[in-house]
Formats: structure tokens, C-alpha cells, sequence
């Protein structure tokens, strides 16, 4: 009988905790159009992806507060509010918080593919607008949801671009069409990248040899380039996170592999961390990824000095360090959201603004990653491009294609490959 | 020549595996603990290695003049402070306080050191080794040099010291031993100050080969569990085989099979294992139906 | 293990003299009242329902904590009654969010398909875990945590079943069939008589023989045996009722969150947290998973919005190692250890 007490008891006690909930939330929200245009924007900021995802809010809210210190969007200031999705799970708890209780209709983020997915799905259920500014997923734009808009280009064209480069640059200098490896860990990003290498690579009449996964987290990548070893490629065309990229390096270099030319595809193959941990070993490595770094040369004036002065912006807030890749897109998607959608959209709806969206229209050369912005039916920013960069002294340089190359390709082939 | 390249790469990826279940098995044979935040003291450990590169300039592999007796230290205030007050508490309740240990030390550290990826890649270790036809890594070298030094030496102290011996005889019978008049408390301290140490030294061992963040050491744990029960929990020299088999397995499948099935190889062959040894290779026949008591 | 001469819950006998009485008594003749929970739980239910579904945060929170509730009582049943620590019940939910959208994405409805990945989820994970039954302790614990690991391997080798490590999403388009909608109130009735039934089928262990003979059987299974409690029988009652709940929450929960991959479908935080919430709330006891979600899942998300950045799973660990320090019997047992010197006090 006393079981039945306690039962009534704690009913009655999560009934009132509930209630008081319930009266709290609502106080709090609201949104007029005098006060600010809230933007929600949702990356991870703890757990593993913590240190991207706190980079790319950064360059995202630089691009706030430099709109705002010009005015605003209409005379109303912009407001960023922040959502931590840390897992999918938390993604769609975050992207639901910020879309009911904070009551903000444009939702940005969300850096990590497997976030962004369940982030965005979430947020356009409960009647967003979602706008990817560094997710790469192919997945995306595939799955038909409305009133979402992918800023950069989609992970299989990256792959992509590895391929064309070997054909481009390792060809010639072979005299023959090389013969490939592409590997990839065997995360949603690695397999799609994977993906895109390999169905490029037969279009450019490369020779595939193999096309081999590994366990995301391995320990060990010996028995993979002994693998690679044994198939005896020209050329390695690799998507990888951290560890096993450095580990598959590492495992090359002892075996002793002899290659003509090194693929990385975005990730670590571009940071300055893939530096530190292999030293004179990055030199002469190739790696394909959007970059931050295009020739000046390849942007309009005005698109000059707003680089500069994010640059700068970016600099005397992070201890003097420049921007990488994600922080700038993150910062360019921003910018290109807040001045060329919302401040053209008839209304903050989301109706207004997907088709303010779908009317943008800017030449290459307009957004200071270099890029022209035109959505395709799918949403996919069609004028999104990756380049190709080598490892040169300290840092990477673009060297491919021709039209945003700040330096010439050296090193090729990698290693003195045996004849025959 | 494959072959023999495969199975030396396995040795070597397995002391290192051997080294990270020594450190879990002596807590869990003495203490009866599974230790969720092994890892973090493996990433622990890293980061020292790290600080001592890039702020003394020295070898990371010197900071172990540091990192043993702070970590052993660090081992014994915990085991005072927490484990002890949970006296008989049961032993899910032990294992979920490693677990909000971990959760707490995890990011701890990345509130501390960020979460950027750090490396302390000495030249030393970068570079490798070709010994009639097949390649070592020196830093891998190093690490499984000093794993079964390690090991050899635990094993031989177990065996031959006064503490040594009771720390045998209290995971054979906590209560037994008790009754002899041993104070197990002192004991139970002893082993979880030593796993710790081994945690932070595997930490310093693996820096200069791996990237270093604050979740680094989690990943490496989970094959460290794996050695553990293979091996036999509470067996040192069941760590070092089942660390060795899981390395040459790992290693073998990542050639062999396709790629994305090495990590379920092993884990296949740890789950046949304990269904037909559950005491594991080397652990106490029957412990696994009586389940330590 | 334990031979603790404190009672353990208010009206029952000490917890020493269970293995002498594990056969049928006065009590188990009497039809057990459900009623009262059951009419409890309805009407807060419908009160939940008209309260927060408007509020989809609110209701989210409140989703989520239902579906812990479920997760946390599943495990209780096998974890806290009978005392096999399983580390892996990330499995049977993660298996099951699998098996449902697999089932949803080619053409079948949501509320004929999960009955049948629950039965067969129980039958094939009752039949995985048998051969365990002989592990005890750490022993048993350790290899349950392994079978996540592998799962989470092999899904994302089977690309043609599981969408590989890109995972599969859930339909977009509302469809009740589908189990797609827009507002959060079916999704919360739903969870809610999910969540009921679990914590009744707990309260039904908890007052019937076969509860006595799990606890029994986890107290000490030999003891358990000689005084004639068939041990197998019981572990297998348990495992299968736990495996179903479990299940039952797996094919739930999908249907929320969206969308399912290797590493949120088999994570450790699954496994774990439904041992912490069983724990928090007190071990092997009916409404214990129930408490322990009602107070966790809000707080978690509260802290992660007062203290982002790495902090809130910080004190998230800290108060976890504070709480077992302080209540190793779960808030429950605390609350009752409390009455019961207080009943003393006044005799």
C-alpha cells in the first residue's frame, strides 16, 4: 500500500516539476520585427569535433558583427544564438530548441555532416530555413528537404578533384595514364570522397587498382600500406580524419613505398598539425579542399579588401594566427546569407527566403573564398570549387588548377619510382 | 617477406596493446574494477610528453622522469579519495564512478588544452629502421622495447617481492588474505597507483607517434579491454599474449580481409574466446562463474 | 554479495531472506494492482500531453525523458533485478533503429513493423546472450561491451542493409503510417504508454515470485538454486524482458531522432546511461529508472545550456562521481534508508 503513496506522490511531484517548465518557457523567446534578426546557429562546441566547430562560430559570428558595425540586414541588427549540438542526438534536441522555444526561423551551422544531417531535418520540420555553411555531405542535398541550402561543394567532387589532378599533373609527367589507389577510412565522409576518386578517375581513364577502406579509429597502418605496397600504384588518393592520416604516412614512409605523386583530401592533409607531426615528410604531399588561400587575383576588388579585413578581424582575436578553411567558409556562407538572402528576401519567412535564395546569382571571384554562388535545384551551391594544393616548405600552396595557382607543382614524381 | 612485415608490425602495435592491458588488469585483478578513465590517463600522460617537447625541449620520451612518480602519486590520492570511500558499495557503482571520472577528466582537458591536435613527433622517433628486408619504426620500436621491459619486471616483481606476493594472494582471495592480518586497503592503493602509472608511461611511449587530443586515449582503451578479458583478467602475462594476438590479428585482417571488417575480426576472436575459455587464456579457471567474489 | 542486514526498501523483508521464500506466496495468488500506477500514469500522461505538445521544446525534453525511462527500466530488469550488469544494451536499441527504418524506407508502416522487430529482436537477442549466462560479474559486463563494437563494425560494412557509415534517414514527408509528424503530441503519447508499460512491467517483477527470484538469482544463484529457483529459467525470463523494452524504445526513438549511424545507433553513451540512470534512482528497484530519468535528462539538458563548452559534461562527470559517493543505494534507497531511521527515531 505504501508503494502506492509514493507512486501518487512522485506523480503528482513530476506533474508540478513539469508544470513549472512549462510557465517558465514561456516567458522567454518571442520575435518582433523592431528587435534583431536571430539567427540560430549550431555548431558542436564540445566533445570531439569541439575545436572546427568553435572555429567556424567564430568566423561566422565575425561576419555578424561586421554586419552589424555596418548597420545591419534593414536596419535591424543580426543576433546569433547559439545551439551545441555535440552528437546527432543533441543536433535535433538543439535544432528543435533553437527553432520552437527561441523561436528563430534561419539556422545555420552545422560543420559536421552527421550533425548537419539530423540538425537540418529537424530545424525544417519545425518550419526553418537551414543554411549549411561548411558541411560537405552528398547526402544533403539528396534527401529533397525543402527550404535548405548547401554553401559548399558536396564531399564527392573533392574526391573528384584528386582524380583530375593526377590526370592533369601526374600524366604528363609519366607519359602514361597513372595507376591509382584510392583509400579512405570508412566514415560517411571518407566513403563518399572514396566515391567521387574513384568514379572520376575511371572518367579520366586512370587506371583503378584498388579502392581499400579502413576502420576509422585504427591504431595501425602498416598492414594498409603494405596493401598498397603490394598493388604497387603511381599515385595514392586518400580521405582520412587525423590519426590515420599521419599513421598511413608514417607506415608509407617505413615500408618504403614509392610513389609519384600523394593525394590527401581535405581534413588534417591541409593543417599545420599534419606539419608538426611529420615534419620534412609533408613536403611535396598533395591535397584537394576548398582553400583559403586563392590569389588575389581571383576575386573582385571590394571581395579583396573584405578578405583583409576578415583576415585581420580574425588575427587579433585568435593570437595572430591566419584563418583556415573552415572559419573562412563559415565566415563567406555567413556573409553571403545575411547580405545577399535576407537582406534581398522579401521577408524573413522561410518561403521568402529559399526563393531569394534560388534568385542569387554571383559571379565567380564575388565571395572571398573565391567563389560564385548559384544553387542547383537541389540546393547545392553549383559555383562552390575545391582546389589543389601541395605541400611546399611550411605550408600548402595552391597549385591547381592554373587559374587560382600561386606556385608551380615541384616534387613530382614524389619518390624515384623503380622502372618497370 | 608480406608475411613476416605483417606479423613484425603486429608485435610491435601489440606491446603496445600489451602495455595499456597490464595497467587495467593489475586494477581489475587486485580491485575488482573496470577502470573507464584508463584512457584519459593515457592521454594524460601524452600531453606531458607534449609540454616537456615543446616547453623544455626535451626528448618526450625524458618526460617520464616526471610523469611516473606524478602519476603514481596522482593513482594513490584517488584510490584514497574516491575508491576507498566506496568500501563495499557494489561493483556497478565503482565502474560508473570511473565513468563520470573519465566524462570529467575528458574535458577537463579540453577546457585546459583545447581541443587542437598537438604533436610531439621527435626526429628520434620519426625515424625507421630496415632489418634484412623488413621496416620498424624507431618510435614504435621504443614503445614495445620498454612494454615488455615493463611487463618482464612486473611479472618478476609480483613474483619475488613481500608486496608483490600479497598483491598476488589478495586477487586470488580478498578475504583469506584478510584474515592473515594483510592490510588489503594499503594494497588495493598500491595496484591502482601502479595502473595508473602504467597508463601515463603507455601515454608517453605512444606521443611521439600519435596525434594528441584530449580523446585520444579513449579509443586505445577499448582495445585494451578486449586484451584484458582475451588475456584473462588479472593475468600480466595474459595482457602481454592477448596484447601480441590482438596486434598480429589486427594486423593480419587489415591485409587480408576487407579493410572495414579488421576491427570485428578481433572482436570476433575475443568474443570466441570467452565463450570457449571465458577465464581467458591466462585468467583463474572458474573466476568467470563465480565472478570474483 | 550482498548480506547487508539494513532493509533495503520500506516494506519488504531484509534482503538476506529472499532465497528461503521463492516460491509461490499469499501474494502472488492476489491478481496484482496495476491500477493504480496504471490511472497514475494515463492521466499524467494526458496532462504532459496537453501541457507541453504545443511546446516543442518542452516536449522534446519530456520525449527524451520517456524514452530514458523506457531504456533505463528495460535494463533495470536484467542489470538491477537480476544482476547482470549488461554494458551493452546500445545493442538491442541501436539493432532495432536499424530493423524499423530499414522496414519504414521500403514501404511498411511503422506500427506493423515494430511488433515484429520486437519479437524477433527478443528471440535473437535473448539467444546472443545465453551463452553468457555462465559469466558472472565484471566478466559478464565486459563481454556484453564488446557486442556493440561489433555491431557498430559490421553496419557499417553492410552498406546494402544499413547505408554504411552514412546511415539511413527517416522519411520526411508527415505520414502517420510512417510515424512522420509534425506536431510533438503523437510522438509523446506514443513514448509516454511505451514508458508506462515499462515501469508497470516493473512493478509487476517487483511483486510477484519472479522478481523474488531474481533477486535471488543475483544475490547468490547457487543458494538460489538448491532452494529450487530454476536460475536459467529466471535469467532467460529477464533477459527477454528486457531485450523487448529495450527493443520497443529502439523502434521508438528512431522515429524522433530521424535518422540512425553506426556510432549514434551503437554508442557507449547509450549503454552506459541507462546503468547510470538505473543506478541513479536505485538499483533493482521498480520506479528507480523512472526517478533517475525524471531528474537526469532534464538537468542534462538544462546544463548543457547554462554551461556549454565542455563544462556541463564536466560537472555532468563530477556530479556523477559526488552522487555514488554519497547515494550508492540510487536516491530511492537514500530516501528509504532515511525513513527508516526516522521510523526508528520515533519508536
Amino acid at each position: 500500500m505504501k508503494r502506492m503513496v509514493t507512486g501518487r506522490r512522485m506523480a503528482a511531484a513530476s506533474m508540478a516539476g513539469v508544470m513549472s517548465l512549462a510557465v517558465a518557457a514561456c516567458g522567454s523567446g518571442g520575435s518582433d520585427s523592431s528587435g534583431p534578426i536571430r539567427i540560430g546557429a549550431l555548431f558542436p562546441t564540445t566533445g570531439t569535433l569541439a575545436t572546427l566547430g568553435k572555429a567556424s562560430l567564430d568566423g561566422a559570428q565575425i561576419a555578424v558583427d561586421m554586419i552589424n558595425g555596418q548597420g545591419g540586414v534593414k536596419g535591424r541588427k543580426v543576433q546569433l544564438v547559439n545551439g551545441d549540438p555535440s552528437s546527432a542526438a543533441t543536433a535535433v534536441s538543439e535544432a528543435t530548441r533553437l527553432t520552437v522555444k527561441e523561436h528563430v526561423k534561419i539556422v545555420e551551422g552545422t560543420y559536421a555532416s552527421d550533425l548537419a544531417l539530423a540538425a537540418s531535418a529537424a530545424a525544417v520540420r519545425n518550419g526553418a530555413f537551414y543554411w549549411e555553411t561548411d558541411a560537405i555531405s552528398d547526402q544533403l542535398t539528396s534527401r529533397g528537404l525543402k527550404n535548405f541550402f548547401q554553401f559548399p561543394y558536396a564531399a564527392s567532387s573533392n574526391g573528384a578533384n584528386g582524380a583530375d589532378m593526377v590526370k592533369n599533373m601526374i600524366n604528363p609527367v609519366l607519359g602514361h595514364p597513372a595507376k591509382v589507389v584510392v583509400v579512405h577510412n570508412d566514415s560517411s565522409y571518407g566513403a563518399l570522397v572514396a566515391k567521387g576518386a574513384e568514379d572520376q578517375a575511371r572518367k579520366d581513364g586512370l587506371t583503378v587498382l584498388g579502392n581499400y577502406s579502413y576502420p576509422t579509429d585504427t591504431n595501425d597502418q602498416s598492414s594498409l600500406a603494405l596493401r598498397i605496397k603490394q598493388a604497387a600504384p603511381e599515385a595514392v588518393i586518400a580521405a582520412s580524419y587525423q590519426n590515420d592520416a599521419v599513421l598511413l604516412l608514417k607506415a608509407l614512409n617505413q615500408q618504403n613505398v614509392k610513389l609519384a605523386a600523394f593525394m590527401g583530401t581535405g581534413g588534417i592533409y591541409g593543417l599545420p598539425a599534419f606539419k608538426s607531426a611529420l615534419g620534412s615528410g609533408t613536403e611535396g604531399l598533395f591535397d584537394t579542399e576548398g582553400s583559403a588561400s586563392v590569389p588575389d587575383s581571383a576575386l573582385n576588388p571590394d571581395v579583396q579588401k573584405l578578405r583583409a579585413t576578415f583576415v585581420d578581424k580574425w588575427k587579433q582575436s585568435h593570437g595572430g594566427a591566419a584563418p583556415t578553411f573552415l572559419p573562412t567558409i563559415a565566415f563567406d556562407a555567413t556573409w553571403v546569407l545575411l547580405q545577399d538572402v535576407l537582406a534581398k528576401a522579401k521577408s524573413d519567412s522561410p518561403k521568402d527566403l529559399s526563393a531569394a535564395a534560388k534568385s542569387v546569382d554571383l559571379a565567380p571571384g564575388s565571395t572571398i573564398l573565391g567563389y560564385g554562388v548559384k544553387f542547383n535545384a537541389k540546393g547545392l551551391n553549383e559555383r562552390a570549387f575545391v582546389v589543389g594544393m601541395q605541400w611546399q616548405g611550411d605550408s600548402p600552396v595552391v597549385v591547381y588548377p592554373q587559374k587560382y595557382a600561386s606556385a608551380k607543382p615541384v616534387k613530382i614524381p614524389l619518390s624515384p619510382l623503380s622502372k618497370g | 617477406m608480406t608475411l613476416l612485415q605483417l606479423v613484425v608490425s603486429g608485435v610491435l602495435l601489440g606491446g603496445l596493446y600489451a602495455l595499456i592491458a597490464m595497467g587495467l588488469t593489475l586494477i581489475f585483478g587486485v580491485m575488482r574494477l573496470i577502470n573507464f578513465a584508463q584512457g584519459e590517463f593515457i592521454t594524460l600522460g601524452m600531453y606531458a610528453a607534449y609540454w616537456f617537447y615543446i616547453s623544455l625541449g626535451g626528448n618526450p620520451y625524458l618526460s617520464m622522469v616526471l610523469v611516473v612518480p606524478a602519476a603514481l602519486l596522482g593513482g594513490w590520492i584517488l584510490e584514497r579519495t574516491l575508491f576507498r570511500r566506496m568500501g563495499s558499495a557494489p561493483p556497478a557503482m565503482q565502474m560508473l564512478v570511473t565513468f563520470g571520472l573519465s566524462l570529467a577528466l575528458q574535458n577537463a582537458m579540453l577546457l585546459a588544452f583545447g581541443g587542437d591536435y598537438r604533436s610531439a613527433s621527435s626526429s628520434f622517433a620519426k625515424r625507421s629502421l630496415h632489418l634484412g628486408g623488413i621496416d620498424v619504426g624507431v618510435g614504435q620500436l621504443v614503445a614495445f622495447a620498454a612494454s615488455m621491459a615493463i611487463g618482464v619486471g612486473l611479472i618478476i616483481a609480483l613474483r619475488h617481492t613481500r608486496t608483490g606476493r600479497a598483491l598476488r594472494a589478495v586477487q586470488e582471495n580478498r578475504y583469506a588474505i584478510q584474515l592473515v592480518g594483510v592490510n588489503v586497503e594499503r594494497l588495493f592503493a598500491i595496484a591502482f597507483a601502479i595502473g595508473i602509472c602504467l597508463a601515463a608511461v603507455a601515454g608517453v611511449l605512444i606521443a611521439p607517434n600519435y596525434f594528441i587530443s584530449p580523446t585520444v586515449g579513449g579509443g586505445l582503451v577499448f582495445t585494451g579491454f578486449v586484451v584484458v578479458v582475451l588475456g584473462g583478467l588479472g593475468s600480466l602475462g595474459g595482457a602481454i599474449v592477448g596484447g601480441m594476438i590482438i596486434g598480429i590479428v589486427e594486423s593480419l585482417s587489415g591485409f587480408y580481409l576487407p579493410g572495414g571488417l579488421k576491427d570485428s575480426f578481433s572482436l570476433a576472436v575475443f568474443i570466441v574466446v570467452l565463450l570457449l575459455r571465458p577465464a581467458g587464456l591466462f585468467g583463474r579457471r572458474g573466476a568467470e562463474e563465480v565472478g570474483f567474489k | 554479495m550482498t548480506s547487508n542486514s539494513v532493509p533495503t526498501t520500506v516494506d519488504e523483508p531484509p534482503r538476506t531472506t529472499p532465497v528461503t521464500v521463492p516460491g509461490v506466496g499469499w501474494r502472488d495468488r492476489l491478481p496484482v494492482r496495476l491500477g493504480t500506477p496504471l490511472v497514475a500514469g494515463l492521466v499524467l500522461l494526458a496532462v504532459l500531453a496537453l501541457a507541453v505538445g504545443p511546446n516543442a521544446y518542452l516536449a522534446g525534453i519530456v520525449i527524451e525523458t520517456l524514452f530514458w525511462i523506457t531504456a533505463a527500466s528495460a535494463w533495470n530488469v536484467l542489470g538491477g533485478y537480476t544482476g547482470m550488469l549488461s554494458l551493452g544494451h546500445a545493442l538491442f536499441i541501436g539493432v532495432s533503429m536499424y530493423a524499423v527504418t530499414y522496414a519504414v524506407n521500403h514501404g511498411w508502416s511503422w506500427w506493423a513493423a515494430t511488433p515484429l522487430i520486437v519479437v524477433a529482436m527478443t528471440v535473437i537477442g535473448t539467444l546472443l546472450l545465453f551463452p553468457g549466462f555462465r559469466l558472472r560479474g565484471p566478466f559478464f559486463s565486459l563481454a556484453t561491451f564488446a557486442l556493440p563494437l561489433i555491431a557498430t563494425t559490421l553496419a557499417v560494412y553492410a552498406k546494402g542493409l544499413t547505408g554504411g557509415s552514412q546511415g539511413e534517414t527517416w522519411p520526411v514527408n508527415p505520414s502517420g503510417g510512417q510515424f512522420v509528424f509534425v506536431s510533438r503530441v503523437p510522438y509523446l503519447l506514443v513514448i509516454g504508454v511505451i514508458a508506462l508499460v515499462s515501469v508497470l512491467v516493473s512493478v509487476f517483477i517487483d511483486r510477484r515470485a519472479i522478481g523474488r527470484r531474481m533477486r535471488a538469482v543475483a544475490d547468490d544463484d547457487v543458494a538460489a538454486e538448491a532452494a529450487g529457483v530454476p536460475a536459467t529459467r529466471t535469467r532467460l525470463i529477464a533477459t527477454a524482458t528486457s531485450i523487448a523494452l529495450s527493443s520497443l524504445a529502439g523502434c521508438f526513438y528512431v522515429t524522433y531522432v530521424a535518422f540512425v549511424d553506426p556510432t549514434s545507433a551503437f554508442a557507449l553513451d547509450v549503454s552506459l546511461k541507462v546503468v547510470l540512470l538505473a543506478i541513479l534512482g536505485g538499483l533493482g528497484r521498480s520506479y528507480g529508472p523512472l526517478i533517475g530519468a525524471i531528474i537526469l535528462i532534464p538537468a542534462d539538458s538544462w546544463l548543457a545550456g547554462a554551461f556549454p563548452g565542455g563544462v556541463h559534461l564536466l560537472l555532468y562527470g563530477a556530479l556523477l562521481v559526488v552522487l555514488v559517493l554519497f547515494l550508492p543505494q540510487g536516491i530511492l534507497g537514500g530516501a528509504s534508508q532515511l525513513l527508516v531511521r526516522l521510523r526508528r527515531r520515533r519508536a
